[in-house]
Parts: C-alpha cells; structure tokens; sequence
C-alpha cells in the first residue's frame, strides 16, 4: 500500500475505533458498574473549574454517553471531511467521473440520515438547534464561495449573447418547475387550495383567488424549488471543453457558474416577499423593501469585509477578518430572517470585484474550507432530511422531470439566440441538467428560514426532492445519453471561432460520456489536477 | 487607528440596527440566539478595539476585554447572555488552542536549566500569596462592613475561607501570558521562564482548590463529596487528563506527518473534541491539550513551531473571541461600593504578595538579575481558573460563597483589566520583545 493510503486507512480506521469505542465507554461510565468512577465523575463536577466556567456546548444534551457519542460523532465526520480533501480522493473522484455530490457528498448525506436515528441520536434536534449558529456561518461561507467566483471582469470576456443562453438557460427550468411544482402542492393541499379555487366566479374573484394561492407556502415553495432547478454543476460544460476545445463550450461553463448566482436571486426574491419574521419582528416593512434591505445589506457587508481585509497587516489578520466578515453577513442575515446564501454571495462578489492585491490568496483561503464545509453541510443537511414522507418522493421525480424539461426547453431557445458555437440543444440541455452542489445548500438554507414560520409541512419533501433529485438527476441524464448513443458534440458547431483545430468528426475523443457511469468508454479520464467543479 | 476608529463605529451601528429588528420580548426560538450574529460582532469589534489599544499603547487584549464587557450584558446588551452562551462553542476550542500552542511552546530540553527557578518561583510566590491574602482577608474580616459575610464565624471557619480566598486569588492565568506572549513576539529565557510558571501554577492551585475545598466542607459542614471522591476526582483530573491529551498527541502527530492536509482544521476538531468530550469525562481540556503540546514538541520529531505555524490563522480569531466573550461576563452589578473597596485592598494585597514571593523564588532558584525585573508582572493577571474558581465558591458555599465570590470576581476583573498592561509593559521592557521571528527563523 501506498504511504499516502496507509495513513488515510489508519486515520479512517483511527477514527471509526473511536466512534465504536466511545459510546460502549460512555455508557459505561454513565451506568457506572464500578462506584468509584461513579464518585469520582461526580466529584470532579465539583473540581473542575473550566467546566463551570465555560460549560458544554451541546446544553441540551441530557445524559454525558449522549454528549460523548454526540461529540465523537462530528469528530468523526469532521475527520472523514477532512480526509475527503485528501488529493488521492478528488483522484478517484475524477477518474470515476463522479460529481461532488454523487461521490463523496451522498455517503455524507447519509451519514446524517444515520447519525439522526434514534437509536444512533448523534444528530438529535436540540443538536441541530445547539449547531443553528455554526449552520449559519457554513452558509455564509458557501454563500461568499459563490459570490467571489463571480468576476466582472471575467463577464467583459465571456460571448455576448452568454446573458440571453444564461436567461433563457435559467428561466425556463425555473418556471416550469415552479409551476409543476405549484400544481403538485395545490392538489395536496387541495383542502385549503380547492375552496379558493371554488370559489372563483368572476375576473375580481380570479384576482383574489391568485393573490391568495399567491401568497400560499403551496407558492413559495414551489417557487425555491424553482430557484434549485436553476443551478447546474459545471462538470459536463467542462468535459465538453476538454474534449473539443470548443468557444461554445466554454460558453457553457460560464452559463453553468453563473446559473448559481441565478438560483440565489430567486431565493432573494423569495425571503424579500415571504417574510418568515413578519408576524413578531419590529420592523414593518413593505417586501419590495425587503429586497432593497437585503441587496443593500450584502452591498454594506461587501463593502466592510473589503474594508477590513484591506486594513489587515499580516496573513492571520486577514484570515481574522474574513472570518468575522463572514460571521457578520451570516449572523445578521439569520438574525433577519434571510438566507445567508444570498448576504454571503452579494458580500463575496463585491469582495472579489473590487481592487485589491491578495485576491488570489483570499480566494484560495476561502476554496480551501469549501469543500470539507460542504461536505460537513451534506451531513446537516442529510439530518435535517425526513424522507418519511410519501409527498417527498412522488414530488422527487416530477422535481427532476420538470426541472431536465425545463432545461432542454432552455437548451432550445438558447440555441436560437445564442451564436453558432454551441452545441446542439438536447447536448447542451443535457449537459446543463445535472444539479450543482449548491442545491443542497439552497434548500437546506430555506428550510432552515422557514422551519417553524408556519403550518407548512411541504420544506420536508422540498429536501427529498433535492437530495435524492440530485441522484435520479444523474441516473436520468445518463440513460438519455445511453439512449442517444454517447452524448456527442455537433462537429458542425467547433467551427471557426474555436480556439482549438476543429477536431475530426469521427474521433472518439469528442464523444462524451456523462457522469456517473463511464458510458463511453473511449472518453479519456481527465488528466489535470484542476477540480472540475465546485465546490 | 482612524480606520480601525471608524471600522469599529460601522460594526456597532450595524448590530444596534440589527438588534432593533426584534422587540426585546420577541420568541427567537425561528430565528435562534443570534449567535452568529454575535460571533461576527465580537470578532470584528473586539480585533477593532486591540487595533485601537494597541494604538495607545495598551495591550489588544484589554481591548478585547474592554470591549466585550461593553458590548455585554451588563452594559450594551448588545451581545445577550444566551449568545454568550451559544459561543462557548468558540471558547471552549479556544482553551484547547491556547493549551496547545502552550505545550507546543514548550520544550524541556530547553527548559531543563530553568526547571529549579520555575518551581521555586512558582511555590514560593503562591505560597506567599496565599498567606498574605488570607492574612489580609482575616484582617478585613474583623471590620465587618468590609467583608460583611464573615460575620458570626468562628476563627477557624474565618480561616478557612480566608484560605479559600487565597487560593482562588492566586490563580494565575496561562492564557494571558500565552496571548501577550504572542503580541508582543516575545522569545527567550524570560518568556519560557514565565510561561513554564504560569502553567504549573495553574497545577499548583487545582490541587491547593481541591485542599481548601475539603476543608471548607468540612468547616461548615456542607453536604457534598467525600474526602475519597475528591481524592479521585483529583486523581482523574491532574494525571488521567495528561493520559489523555498524549494519546490525543499521538493522533495530531499522525496526522501531520502521514496526512498533512488542511492541519489547522484537523486540529480545530481535536481541541473540540478535547473540550467538550473531556469535559464530560471530567477530563481537564486545558491539561489534555497542554499534555498533547508537549508530547509533540517534546517526542516527536515535528518541531512545536511548525504546529503554531499552522494554527496561527485561527489564533489571532481566537484570542480575539475568547477575551471579548470574558469580558462579556464580567458582571457589573456585583462591583457595588463596599466590594470594590475590599477587591482593590485585596489586589494590591496579592501583587504584593505575588512580588515578595517571586522575588523570594527567584532568589532560591538562581534567576539571573536581569530577569527579577520582568516576571513578577507575569504573575499579576487573572481570568479564566480564577473566575471558574470563584463561581465554586459560590455554588458551593451557599452561606458566604454569594459575597466572597462578589470580592473574588471584583478582583478578578481589576487584574484582568490591569494585569495585561503591567505586563506588557514588562515584556517591552524586557529586551526579548520582538525577537519570536529571529528565534523562529533560527530553528
């Protein structure tokens, strides 16, 4: 074995000793067979002083066999997150050609799903409540990812018609499956929704009836999951230009980082018009205010994290203060009842697009807790999954359906108002469908908004939808391609604007497969070290 | 210190609007405690306010203080009681980290020609302080309006708690001199003379708290753990812990050799773990992580440097956090006029004794002239141990534990405050300020 591997084996082995071993022990000490341990447990509460001066962090937890498997528990995942970013594991990841969520994200998803059992109660409720603030903070670092990917000056560069292929590429998917979506929820909630829809008989009564189902949950949350359907992970655009070199295709990598953005300002939309607070918070305002309120408040944070990380004399103090800036957006967006992601992505992108000389080094800082954040996030977000609901699954397929529609609708009308270079439309639809990783992430955020801010009961089923979406996605994608015969690039369209010699059309090479399953076996696995998504 | 001025102004008007978004009765049982919100606020606030510190010559950790206990409950509110609460998340990693930087520091070889003048400053200085606390605290006791809860005791329960309080106010406080220590850049004899001393001391007193406490229950007849538990209890805090904290030297060890990606991250879940897993297992963090420093720098091949090198990103955050949040628990209204008049007799009484008996020490152990000068001031500040230990009292004296406690944390808060610049005052003073660089960059 390999020196490398061997320490990754003992670390893992290391780690899951301690989780199999730390409860037994902690059971034993809480039953306490021996008497004198049991004296010795009690008289040291009375001994130790940092412990009545700080106290647990975990409060909630009843017993101490609970906190110390709950504690091993997220050193455990901590562990295996951090190991995950191990460059022997992005490897594998690459040359099984896998995506971040399919590959190391859905084992941490899982992970959470078992950590939440009763009879495992790693992740319990008043856990995930104690976690609500370090929650927060993940967001809003994601948030800040995505945002300082956003470059202006990268925009000057990209095709013109890259805002009508994004437009086109983004909308679509994101009304029809709102709509799919609005329809599905209105036939389940048809005991509130039927009445009102019943009780139309003229255009005045059609008007309050939609301002009605308008303000619904049914809508809103139709509507996030409208916002998810927008984001698509960059991996297939970039095969696509590995493969060809084509101008097209890197169109459709810019398309594909920008449709982030595009799924945020949805959601933006969504906590401006459907105030989770409006019912207790001080503050009235009109909701088109609240979209001002939040724009304006990642513009400030934006503005003071630049502030700060300028002022900062060394390294650590720039660390220091992106992580208070950070801290900051996340903290006063949960405080006012909108999603971090958004705060965090607006802060980010000021960050990233105004002048200043470490930004290669403040955007490798944030890059490298990207991805063990996220995966820790996938074991939240797996916790807070109930996927007890038969909704959730029956929403699930029609969640993927309509969103794959949506896209390959928005692959067409791409095609026509985009330039010559693009592939074709099912290609660049296709290419385009598989769900980003910050789907998760923006579900998990509006679920985490609205939990409790009313009767709703569909957030459950929003989250099953996008987890086990992200995998029918891909399952789906790839047996359309297997259906097609690979997923091939029209030779017609590497044409002369191609930065590369247009390739020969019978090479094999420019036959893609798609990720997971490696259709095509001909396609060469990639052989850079560069991460072909993000996060 | 203009920026900082107006950087500081811009983070409190942004939190005071946002803390106006709720009405103070509002449920944030949606929205949580804010902890976030307040995790930013103190970090960014509180660096501002070392920036501005260190401006005029004071100490960033005064600072740190100043502000937290500003922004805190007893006085702004902007950052509640339940958010203090919800950041002991950061507060706990924090005592790991400092613990472990503070092993990591410490290399025996090094320290070996130093070990003999360690001890004896260290026994002969807390000894003295005891004594003449304890001495002072009789002498109080007989004007009762001074120390009111000492009336209708007999002698021997004054005693007692005259010992107790002796104890408590000798308490010294690692993590102040580890964090002036690392602002200043302080490296040589001094700053490791200092830091060894600090350090066993703190062992020094957990045992001395566990003595007085027995006696104390003893005195006054408390219900509570018998003379065999508390021997366990001490038993299991002062060597099992150290047990502990080098199996969890071994795993970091491990891992940086074999792994060695993303450390600062890895250690950042160890000192989690340590925390709040050895809290309970009534395990002592500090101790655990202080045991793991030292098995790295001292039986291992990785140079103790190389580990705060990499966890030097989070240290600055750190520090910054755990100060403001101790300053956010100082509370104001036990620093009524009677206790701050016998707080203050009783701090200058300890630097008194601190000084006597560190000069005494050092005299015993041979410490070179040029240092007499410097580390007695190391011994002056208090925090943490001091205050945990003066909450014991109070929960465990319910009969006079309520006005000692309002004396010992009156103290505790003037040494916090005045300690750290006394201190640094030293250090600049001293001639090893600034030279962490070239000792680093020796190695």
């Amino acid at each position: 074995m390999r020196p490398r591997m061997k320490a990754l084996f003992s670390f893992l082995v290391l780690f899951a000793i301690v989780l199999v071993a730390g409860p037994a022990f902690a059971q034993d000490a809480a039953q306490g067979v021996p008497q004198i341990a049991q004296d010795a447990v009690q008289a040291a509460q009375h001994v130790t002083p940092e412990a009545h001066e700080t106290g647990p962090i975990l409060k909630r937890v009843a017993t101490d066999s609970e906190l110390l498997r709950i504690v091993l528990g997220l050193g455990l995942a901590l562990g295996l997150a951090v190991a995950a970013t191990h460059p022997f594991v992005r490897r594998i990841e690459r040359r099984l050609g896998l995506t971040l969520v399919t590959a190391s994200g859905l084992p941490f998803i899982l992970m959470g799903l078992i950590f939440r059992h009763p009879r495992v109660g790693i992740l319990t409720d008043s856990v995930l409540a104690d976690l609500r603030p370090a929650l927060e903070f993940g967001v809003g670092w994601l948030g800040f990812a995505v945002g300082m990917k956003f470059n202006l000056s990268e925009l000057d560069r990209v095709h013109p018609k890259t805002g009508a292929i994004l437009f086109a590429e983004t909308a679509i998917p994101v009304v029809t499956t709102t709509i799919a979506c609005s329809l599905f929820f209105i036939f389940i909630d048809y005991t509130q929704t039927f009445p009102i829809l019943a009780s139309i008989h003229s255009y005045a009564d059609f008007k309050r009836a939609s301002y009605e189902l308008s303000r619904h949950a049914s809508f809103r949350d139709a509507i996030a999951l409208g916002a998810c359907a927008a984001q698509a992970a960059p991996v297939a655009a970039l095969a696509i230009e590995r493969s060809s070199g084509s101008r097209g295709a890197r169109i459709l990598e810019h398309v594909s980082q920008l449709d982030d953005v595009a799924g945020i300002f949805v959601i933006s939309l969504v906590c401006a018009f459907f105030r989770p607070t409006e019912s207790f918070a001080a503050w009235k305002l009109p909701h088109i205010a609240w979209l001002f309120v939040i724009l304006g408040l990642g513009g400030v944070l934006g503005i003071l994290a630049y502030v700060l990380v300028r002022s900062a004399k060394t390294r650590t103090e720039e660390i220091a203060y992106l992580l208070g800036a950070i801290a900051l957006s996340a903290g006063m967006s949960g405080y006012l009842g909108i999603s971090p992601l958004i705060t965090g992505a607006i802060a980010g992108a000021l960050l990233a697009n105004l002048p200043q000389k470490e930004m290669a080094r403040l955007k490798e800082t944030i890059e490298q807790v990207e991805r063990p954040l996220f995966l820790i996030f996938l074991l939240v977000a797996g916790a807070l999954w109930d996927p007890r609901g038969w909704q959730g699954w029956v929403l699930c397929p029609l969640f993927v359906l309509s969103r794959i529609v949506g896209k390959l609708v928005g692959a067409r009308a791409a095609k026509r108002v985009g330039p010559e270079e693009l592939p074709d439309a099912t290609t660049m639809g296709l290419a385009l469908s598989p769900q980003s990783p910050m789907v998760i992430v923006t579900v998990v955020s509006f679920v985490t908004i609205y939990k409790g801010a009313d009767d709703s009961s569909h957030l459950p089923w929003l989250m099953t939808a996008c987890i086990f979406g992200a995998l029918l996605t891909e399952v789906t994608v790839q047996w359309i391609v297997r259906v097609r015969g690979g997923l091939s690039l029209d030779p017609r369209s590497v044409g002369t604007h191609s930065l590369m010699p247009p390739p020969d059309p019978d090479d094999p090479a420019i036959s893609l497969s798609m990720p997971p399953a490696p259709v095509d076996v001909t396609s060469p696995p990639p052989t850079t070290d560069v991460d072909p998504e993000h996060p | 210190m203009i920026r900082a001025t107006f950087l500081l102004v811009l983070v409190v008007l942004l939190v005071a609007a946002a803390r106006s978004f709720l009405p103070a009765d509002a449920d944030t049982s949606l929205i949580g405690s804010g902890a976030a919100l307040a995790f930013g606020f103190i970090l960014l606030a509180s660096l501002q306010a070392g920036a501005i510190f260190g401006g005029i010559k004071l100490p960033q950790l005064t600072g740190y203080l100043v502000l937290g206990f500003l922004a805190g409950p007893s006085v702004l509110n902007f950052v509640t009681h339940r958010m203090v609460d919800d950041m002991r998340l950061v507060n706990n990693v924090a005592i790991g980290l400092i613990a472990l930087s503070a092993g990591s520091e410490l290399n025996f070889r090094r320290l070996k020609p130093k070990l003999r003048a360690i001890f004896s400053i260290t026994i002969a200085a807390l000894l003295v302080a005891v004594v003449v606390i304890g001495g002072a605290v009789l002498t109080l006791g007989t004007m009762t309006h001074f120390l009111p809860f000492l009336e209708g005791m007999t002698l021997w329960q004054k005693s007692v708690v005259a010992l107790t309080m002796g104890v408590v106010l000798s308490a010294l406080s690692p993590t102040v001199a580890l964090a002036l220590i690392g602002e200043t850049g302080t490296a040589g004899p001094i700053s490791e003379t200092i830091l060894g001393l600090v350090v066993f001391a703190d062992l020094f007193i957990v045992f001395a708290f566990a003595g007085v406490h027995a006696l104390g229950q003893a005195a006054f007849a408390t219900a509570g753990a018998s003379a065999g538990g508390m021997a366990t209890e001490v038993v299991l805090h002062i060597f099992v812990s150290p047990l502990v904290g080098l199996a969890l030297g071994a795993v970091l060890a491990i891992y940086v050799k074999r792994v060695n990606v993303r450390v600062a991250l890895f250690v950042f879940g160890i000192c989690f773990l340590g925390a709040e897993a050895g809290k309970r297992l009534h395990l002592d963090p500090l101790l655990m992580c202080l045991s793991a420093g030292l098995f790295i720098e001292n039986l291992t091949d990785i140079h103790g440097a190389r580990l705060i090198k990499d966890i030097e990103a989070a240290a600055v955050p750190v520090f910054a956090i755990f100060f403001a949040v101790a300053g956010a628990g100082l509370e104001l209204h036990v620093f009524t006029a009677t206790v701050a008049i016998s707080s203050l007799i009783l701090v200058l009484v300890r630097a008194f004794g601190m000084i006597v008996g560190s000069q005494i020490g050092m005299a015993i152990g041979q410490v070179p002239q040029a240092h007499r000068k410097t580390i007695p001031y190391g011994l002056l500040s208090q925090s943490g141990i001091a205050i945990g230990l003066a909450l014991l009292v109070k929960n465990h004296f319910p009969a006079w534990g309520d006005g000692a406690s309002a004396c010992l944390l009156g103290a505790v808060m003037i040494n916090e405050l005045v300690g750290p610049v006394l201190f640094r005052r030293a250090l600049l003073a001293s001639g090893e300020a600034g030279r962490k660089e070239v000792v680093a960059g020796s190695h």
